[in-house]
């Protein structure tokens, strides 16, 4: 990473300069995934804190291969499992529309599958570049906006402050984990 | 299908090419952005689907709108797999 990628705060495009400049190490990045994780540790299940254990566990090799893949397993069944919860919640409309509606049990179905979805990522074999904190940056935002609009004294409930609500913190978010992998590339330097 | 990359993050649009699904952006296509009405006429000539959160002007037979909580390339493609179904 030159000094001037440091200013990028997509981690996309962070990885992708990883990659192109040969720094790009597959135990790099899932000691990524699992501090950005760790960064929303209070939003995650027991289950999947055990999972981001297993993947800390692996790259500081205390872990074998094969129990990571087992872990992954568990995790990979639990997203598939979450994400039927948050299919049968969807809004019921015509045609291919794939909105939901705003709601306490839809929230918590959302951060149920991001949940799983942070374990299953982490505990990836093959974690590329292309695979990102995606779930743990929606996590913290989902599993907060709505509550936040909600309670704020004098907001309009509507679904368009809900959804910027949401974007302000997933973009936050995104931002302290470019500044987390970013800190992480100069430790290892 | 075609895609108003404008609302999704930067890389998904080849993440989703990696995956197997045909997407062009509107300014891939077009170069600029050309109006709702010559992309719908397009779609349909083709027999694709826009991405978009304009359901009115593209209409159900041609809109997919995603919600927002969906943004990584794994929840996409969940959900375009089980919209594209025919």
């Amino acid at each position: 990473m030159s000094t001037d990628s440091y200013s990028a705060d997509d981690i996309h495009e962070l990885g992708q300069i990883l990659v192109q400049s040969g720094k790009f190490r597959p135990d790099l990045w899932r000691e990524f995934h699992c501090l950005c994780c760790r960064s929303v540790w209070g939003f995650l299940t027991n289950e999947v804190k055990a999972a981001v254990i297993q993947a800390e566990r692996f790259f500081s090799n205390h872990l074998s291969a094969a129990e990571l893949t087992a872990t992954n397993a568990g995790m990979r069944a639990a997203s598939n499992f979450a994400w039927e919860v948050v299919r049968a919640k969807k809004q019921a409309t015509a045609g291919s529309d794939a909105m939901w509606p705003l709601s306490d049990d839809v929230d918590d179905a959302w951060c149920a599958y991001l949940n799983a979805e942070c374990g299953r990522v982490t505990t990836e074999a093959d974690l590329t570049a292309s695979t990102t904190p995606e779930s743990a940056a929606s996590l913290i935002a989902w599993a907060t906006a709505r509550k936040r609009v909600s309670s704020a004294a004098g907001a309009s409930f509507t679904r368009a402050n809900v959804e910027s609500t949401w974007q302000r913190i997933h973009d936050a978010e995104e931002k302290k984990q470019a500044r987390i992998l970013r800190d992480l590339v100069m430790r290892k330097k | 299908m075609s895609i108003d990359s404008n609302s999704m993050r930067r890389g998904m649009v080849d993440q989703l090419r990696a995956r197997g699904f045909n997407v062009r952006t509107v300014a891939e296509i077009f170069g600029s952005d050309p109006g709702d009405e010559v992309i719908k006429s397009l779609a349909e000539k083709l027999g694709g689907r826009v991405l978009t959160n304009n359901m009115k002007d593209f209409g159900r037979d041609i809109a997919i709108r995603i919600d927002p909580r969906a943004t990584s390339i794994d929840t996409w493609t969940r959900i375009l797999g089980e919209a594209l179904e025919p």
